[in-house]
């Protein structure tokens, strides 16, 4: 690794950060730097970068546009250009307070108890240590190599995502699930372009970012909604350290990358019920949806769900709601699930797990065998500490002792998405044509990443509750 | 109970379980050995660790001899197996066929193949074969 090779991969993820905040400028404006902490700031650029960076070059090839550095920032110099001058024009509104009377208030509500250092310690240590993880090895695990590895290989070596791109991943590399989104593969293949080289270690430096910027999103949004740093540093403690989600943080699959984004998504409509002034809140929620459905398949389902969410707090607080954006919100992430799937439609590809044809009576019908099997293994994986620790049967244990709680507030709307998950994932297992078995020991424990920092979230706000309610 | 009391006893058991299993990984399944091999070698040599050292050389032998945008076919190894997957992948652009160019045999002494010529050999069992 030479000091040349550290300097490109370090421009890459300033470009990268830089793109994200661009976007997050253009879309929220600049309240947002007045309001947010700088450093959930730079994270959300950098979550929305990756994700903004890798649709564009998506769309460049539309156009047959090779992928090289120049090409790929070229189209960025409108934003750029676009930003500035919203900028300038605005000129000091909005800037951060630092009067010396803000700054005391600061101060004091940054000071950190022992508990509170000792917390930041242990999540600084596994954040350490899924670095040296990611980093130390190339990519080697089974889908990353047999799928998103593989496509980003692909894409770069032709520079481009060819016109027979998907045909010839469906016909000579089996599994390599041509339908899958293109957020892994081309978030890859942008730092392959952006090294001039092919390296699959250094690309990996992505997903324990990805982690990271999420784990500071989380405990920032925690403390704003809480405020209380202890609440929010242990349960990102909790997060960052379930052995699962940390695992995934290292390998490079798109299983993380949807569960952050989802939970970015929801977790800002929470935000938005509560302060729905500040609709910059909902604005970074749509983004975080729709950027959810470019990671996987699945994410068109949740996204499905965050919209129902959405759409019953709007008609349950119908005075309070502008309904004209609620309809841009939804607009906005149905045309980026509908971009990909006419795409996906086009190229006459689909998913061999599930689709839309199995969708049927008959199917129904035999899925109500498999709830045991479902059932059992759901159970493996609440009681099977090895991977998530205790955190499912916190959840359960949370979720029962405060029915009250979990189902009053605006905390109600994330319970229903908890519950729709469960059932909707059940109905995709009981629907699909795979030997159920098999699609069960291989996938379930990747579906748990999806609702996984969105559940955490959740067990958070309902412990808040009790607390609330201890003190009142 | 108070809250305060439930969060201590959360985070005592979760922290002794987060160890446990940071320990096991490290120490019991050797993960702690495999990093020091892993630092203290190159770039190939960490790809070598991962793959297995043997896989992994006769794939780059494999590259080394191979015509250009020729084809290949694993045998010795199942189809749907994470070597497989890696060999795949390591070897692109070079396509893996039904009806290969190519056979990259892996641990499998003493096979042969009609109209296929040995062109490489790690040892006996791990060889290249080529289409006459």
């Amino acid at each position: 690794m030479s000091a040349g090779d550290i300097f490109l991969l370090s421009a890459s993820i300033f470009v990268t950060v830089l793109a994200g905040w661009i976007v997050l400028y253009l879309i929220t404006g600049r309240e947002i730097f007045a309001e947010i902490p700088f450093a959930e700031r730079i994270s959300l650029a950098y979550l929305f970068g990756i994700g903004a960076i890798t649709f564009e070059m998506f769309l460049l090839s539309f156009f047959n546009i090779g992928y090289m550095r120049s090409n790929i920032l070229i189209p960025w110099v409108f934003p750029v250009a676009l930003a500035s001058a919203r900028m300038l024009r605005r000129g000091n509104r909005g800037k951060e307070d630092t009067s010396p009377r803000a700054l005391s208030r600061y101060r004091r509500q940054e000071a950190m108890r022992g508990p509170d250092i000792l917390l930041a310690i242990l999540i600084a240590m596994q954040v350490f240590y899924n670095f040296f993880r990611a980093i130390i090895k190339p990519i080697e695990s089974y889908d990353a190599v047999a799928i998103y590895g593989l496509k980003a290989k692909i894409i770069y070596l032709a520079g481009g995502i060819s016109g027979n791109f998907f045909q010839n991943l469906s016909g000579f590399f089996q599994g390599s699930h041509p339908d899958y989104p293109l957020f892994v593969p081309l978030s890859e293949t942008w730092i392959y372009t952006f090294l001039g080289r092919f390296d699959d270690m250094f690309v990996k430096i992505l997903f324990p970012l990805l982690y990271l910027a999420f784990l500071t999103v989380f405990y920032s949004v925690l403390k704003r909604i809480t405020g209380t740093r202890r609440l929010a540093l242990l349960f990102t403690f909790i997060l960052a350290t379930i052995k699962q989600f940390s695992d995934y943080a290292t390998i490079g699959l798109s299983d993380l990358p949807l569960g952050i984004y989802f939970a970015l998504g929801i977790m800002y409509i929470y935000l938005w019920m509560s302060e729905k002034e500040k609709t910059y809140f909902l604005k970074i929620s749509a983004l975080s949806l729709a950027l959810c459905t470019w990671t996987k398949n699945e994410g068109v389902l949740l996204a499905f769900f965050g919209l129902v969410a959405l759409l019953a707090y709007a008609v349950r607080n119908k005075p309070d709601v502008n309904t004209r954006s609620i309809f841009i919100y939804a607009a906005f992430v149905l045309a980026f699930i509908a971009a990909w799937r006419m795409f996906i439609f086009k190229q006459g590809i689909v998913n061999e797990n599930f689709n839309v044809s199995m969708l049927g009576s008959g199917n129904f019908m035999s899925g109500l065998g498999k709830l045991p099997l479902i059932a059992y293994e759901f159970q493996k994986h609440i009681f099977g500490f090895k991977k998530w620790n205790i955190f499912w049967v916190l959840l359960l244990l949370v979720f029962f002792n405060g029915l009250r709680y979990a189902f009053s507030g605006n905390t109600k709307y994330i319970t229903y998405i908890l519950i729709m998950f469960l059932f909707g994932y059940t109905l995709v297992y009981m629907f699909s044509a795979v030997e159920i078995d098999f699609f069960l020991r291989k996938t379930w424990s990747r579906f748990l990443l999806h609702i996984l920092p969105l559940a955490v979230f959740w067990t958070a706000l309902m412990l808040y509750s009790v607390k609330k309610t201890e003190k009142a | 109970m108070k809250l305060k009391t439930i969060k201590i006893a959360v985070f005592a058991i979760w922290t002794v379980l987060w160890l446990n299993f940071l320990a096991r990984d490290l120490f019991t399944k050797g993960g702690l050995s495999e990093y020091i091999s892993l630092v203290s070698t190159d770039a190939e040599g960490k790809r070598a660790i991962v793959y297995g050292k043997k896989f992994y050389a006769l794939l780059k032998l494999a590259k080394t001899r191979m015509a250009p945008l020729s084809s290949y076919g694993f045998r010795g190894i199942d189809d749907l197996s994470l070597d497989a997957r890696r060999g795949i992948y390591y070897l692109y652009p070079y396509m893996k066929t039904e009806n290969p160019d190519y056979v990259i045999a892996c641990d499998v002494s003493g096979f042969g193949k009609e109209g296929f010529r040995r062109i490489a050999e790690l040892d006996e069992g791990w060889f290249i074969l080529k289409r006459e």
